[in-house]
C-alpha cells in the first residue's frame, strides 16, 4: 500500500499538478481531485447533497429569470392564498407569490454564505498563514489578536456591524465575514506549521524559492483540505447568522426577502395559514443540511487515513 | 492554578475592553441619531428640527454633550459598577435595570434547555455507543447530526407544527404559564442533544475499547457494572468540552427563540435595542453578553482543571 501512495502524494506536493510521465503506472493516472472525487462518491447522502447544492445554485440563479412574479409587486386580490397550480408554494400576507420570494431568499442567503466564506478565507488564512510560516514577534502579536477576535461573541459584533453599516447584502456578508475568521485563522496557523517542517519545503528553500513561491506553490496547496472542510461548515454558518438576524429585524431591507424573515413574518400567522413558515424553514434546513452532508463527505475525503 | 486564574481574569478584562472600544466606536460612527429618527417614525414628522433646548436637555441626560473621547471614558468608569445609565427608549429605566430584570428569563431559558440536553443526550450517547452499528445508533446519529445543524429558529417552527398544530399537545402561543417553556426549551436543547450524543458516542467507544474495560469484562461484569461505572465514568469529564461552548452559545441563542415565541427576555429587548438604535441598551448588553459568554467558557476550563488533573498540570502551567 506504502507503494502505491507515495506516487499520489507527490502529486499533492506539486500543488494538484497531474503526474509527469515517469511515474504513470497504473495507480499514479489519477489526478489528486480524482482521487478526491471517487473517495467523496463513495458517501451516497454526500454526493446527493452535493447534487443539490448545485441545484439549489442553479435555481438561484435562473430563478429569478423565469418567474413570472417579482418579489415586489403586492397583489391584494390573492392574499394569504394555499398552494395552487398558480402559486406552487401559495401567497403571503401581502399576495405576493411564496415560491418567488423562497427563491430570492435562496439567492440572498447563497450569496451571504459564500460571500462571507470568501472573505473569512481571505483574512483567516491571510493572517493565519504569516503567523505560521514566519514565526516568531509576528506570531505573536496576530495570534493574540486572533485570541480576542476569538473571544469576541461573533454574532453581537455582526449585528452591531449591520446597525453602522446598513441593511444590504454586502454589508451583511462583511459584517459576518468580518467577525468570524479567527478559527479559520488558527486553522490555517496549525496547517502551515505543520507543513513547512516537512523536507519539501526545505528542498524548495535551499533550491532558492523565495517565501512567497513556497507559500504559494507549496504550503497553502497542500493546507487547502481542511481549510476546505472548514469553508463548508462556515458557509451554512453564516447562512444561519444572515437569516437570525432577518429574523430579529436586523437583515436585509424588506421588501428584499430572506428566509428568516419570512420566518419571521409566518410566525404571526401561524395559526391560520401554517404553510407561510413551513415551506421557508423546510428549504432553509434542507439547504443547511445539504451543506453539512457536504462537509462531512469532504471530510472523509481529504483525511489522508483512508485508502483511495 | 490561581496563576491560570488570574492571568484568564486579566484577559476577560483586556477582552472586554475591546469590546467595549469597538461597540462605542461603530455607535459613534453610525449614521443617523436617535433623537430625531425617533420624532420621524413616532410623531410621523416630516421635519427632523428638535426644538434646541429639548435636543441640549436629552444630550446633557446622556453626556453625549461631552467630547467623545471623555463619553468613552464616563462608559467605562460606569460599566465597572456595572451602571449604564439610562437607555433611549425607556428613559425611566436603566440599563441595568432592564438586563436584572430580563436576563432571568433567558438563563432560565438556556439553563432549561442544557439540564434537557444533558439529560436526554447522556443515555442517548450510551446506548448508541452500546448498539454500535445497529439501527438504534443510525437513528441516533443521524437525529443528532439533523439536531446540530438546524439553527434552534428553524427547529422551533417544525416543533410548533407537530407539538402545537397538529398533535395539540402544548398551546403554540402566550407566555407566563410554566406550559409555555415546552416548546421554546425543546428548541433550544435540540442542538445540544445532538452535540453531546455524538460525544458522548465517540468517547464511550473510545473507552469501550480500552484494555481495562475488557479485564473487566472478562472478569464477568455486567452491562452496569462494565459500562456505566468503568465506561461512561471516564467519558463524563471530556464532556466538559462540548458543554462549555454548548452553554457559553445557549446565553446568547436564546435571542432568536424569545424573538420567534415573542417572551420578554433579554435577547429580545437586546434586539429591539438594535433595530431602533437605543445605544445605551445596545452597548450595555453586548458587554453583559460578552462578558456572560467569556466567563462561562472560563469557568468549564476550571472545573475541567479540577476534575482532570492531567489538565491541571499541562494546561494551566503552559499558559
Amino acid at each position: 500500500m506504502g507503494e502505491f501512495t507515495i506516487p499520489v502524494n507527490k502529486n499533492i506536493d506539486s500543488g494538484g499538478k497531474p503526474p509527469s510521465a515517469e511515474h504513470s503506472d497504473k495507480t499514479t493516472r489519477r489526478s489528486y481531485f480524482g482521487v478526491l472525487w471517487r473517495r467523496f462518491k463513495r458517501n451516497k447522502i454526500s454526493l446527493i447533497s452535493l447534487y443539490f447544492i448545485v441545484f439549489l445554485i442553479a435555481l438561484a440563479i435562473v430563478g429569478p429569470l423565469i418567474l413570472p412574479f417579482d418579489y415586489k409587486t403586492m397583489d391584494y386580490t390573492a392574499l394569504y392564498q394555499k398552494p395552487s397550480l398558480k402559486h406552487w408554494m401559495g401567497t403571503d400576507d401581502g399576495g405576493r407569490d411564496m415560491l418567488t420570494l423562497i427563491i430570492y431568499g435562496l439567492r440572498n442567503a447563497l450569496i451571504v454564505g459564500f460571500g462571507a466564506g470568501l472573505v473569512e478565507i481571505l483574512i483567516g488564512v491571510t493572517i493565519g498563514a504569516l503567523a505560521g510560516y514566519f514565526g516568531g514577534r509576528l506570531d505573536n502579536i496576530l495570534m493574540r489578536f486572533v485570541d480576542i477576535m476569538f473571544a469576541l461573541p461573533s454574532f453581537l459584533l455582526s449585528l452591531m456591524l449591520v446597525v453602522v453599516l446598513g441593511r444590504n447584502l454586502f454589508t451583511i456578508l462583511l459584517a459576518i465575514g468580518l467577525t468570524s475568521w479567527a478559527g479559520m485563522a488558527r486553522l490555517a496557523r496549525a496547517q502551515v506549521l505543520s507543513i513547512k517542517q516537512v523536507d519539501y519545503i526545505e528542498a524548495a528553500r535551499s533550491l532558492g524559492a523565495s517565501n512567497s513561491v513556497i507559500i504559494f506553490r507549496y504550503v497553502l496547496p497542500n493546507a487547502v483540505g481542511p481549510i476546505f472542510v472548514s469553508l463548508s461548515f462556515n458557509i451554512p454558518g453564516a447562512m444561519m447568522v444572515e437569516s437570525g438576524l432577518s429574523l430579529i429585524g436586523l437583515g436585509i431591507m424588506p421588501p428584499m426577502p430572506s428566509w428568516g424573515a419570512l420566518i419571521n413574518i409566518g410566525s404571526r400567522f401561524i395559526l391560520s395559514t401554517p404553510h407561510l413558515i413551513l415551506y421557508p424553514a423546510i428549504t432553509f434546513a434542507l439547504t443547511i443540511l445539504a451543506f453539512t452532508f457536504v462537509g462531512d463527505g469532504l471530510r472523509d475525503a481529504f483525511d489522508a487515513k483512508q485508502s483511495d | 492554578m490561581w496563576r491560570y486564574i488570574l492571568k484568564r481574569i486579566g484577559f476577560i478584562v483586556i477582552a472586554l475592553f475591546f469590546v467595549s472600544l469597538i461597540t462605542f466606536i461603530l455607535i459613534k460612527s453610525a449614521p443617523g441619531n436617535y433623537i430625531e429618527t425617533e420624532r420621524l417614525i413616532t410623531q410621523n414628522l416630516t421635519d427632523v428640527n428638535v426644538p434646541p433646548d429639548v435636543k441640549e436637555a436629552w444630550e446633557k441626560m446622556y453626556h453625549l454633550d461631552k467630547p467623545e473621547w471623555q463619553q468613552f471614558l464616563i462608559f467605562l468608569g460606569n460599566a465597572v459598577k456595572f451602571q449604564f445609565g439610562p437607555s433611549f427608549k425607556y428613559p425611566t429605566k436603566t440599563v441595568e435595570n432592564i438586563i436584572v430584570e430580563t436576563y432571568p428569563v433567558s438563563l432560565t431559558l438556556a439553563g432549561l434547555a442544557m439540564l434537557l440536553a444533558i439529560v436526554i443526550g447522556i443515555p442517548l450517547g450510551i446506548l448508541s455507543a452500546f448498539y454500535k452499528d445497529t439501527l438504534i445508533d443510525r437513528i441516533a446519529i443521524f437525529l443528532s447530526m439533523i439536531g446540530t445543524s438546524i439553527p434552534n429558529y428553524v427547529m422551533a417552527v417544525f416543533l410548533i407544527y407537530i407539538l402545537a398544530l397538529t398533535l395539540h399537545l402544548v398551546p403554540s402561543i402566550g407566555w407566563g404559564q410554566p406550559v409555555n417553556y415546552v416548546l421554546p426549551v425543546l428548541s433550544l436543547a435540540i442542538g445540544p442533544i445532538g452535540s453531546i450524543t455524538r460525544f458522548m458516542r465517540s468517547s464511550l467507544i473510545e473507552t469501550l475499547n480500552q484494555e481495562y474495560i475488557k479485564v473487566a469484562r472478562a472478569k464477568g461484569g455486567g452491562f452496569i457494572q462494565v459500562v456505566i461505572q468503568h465506561g461512561v465514568r471516564n467519558s463524563l469529564i471530556p464532556l466538559m468540552t462540548v458543554i462549555g461552548p454548548q452553554l457559553a452559545y445557549l446565553s446568547v441563542g436564546t435571542l432568536f427563540v424569545e424573538n420567534l415565541f415573542n417572551i420578554p427576555g433579554l435577547g429580545k429587548f437586546y434586539s429591539s435595542a438594535a433595530v431602533y438604535r437605543d445605544y445605551p441598551m445596545v452597548m450595555g448588553t453586548t458587554l453583559f453578553f460578552a462578558g456572560i459568554v467569556m466567563f462561562v467558557n472560563l469557568l468549564v476550563d476550571i472545573v475541567y482543571g479540577l476534575l482532570d488533573p492531567r489538565i491541571r498540570k499541562l494546561d494551566m502551567n503552559r499558559s
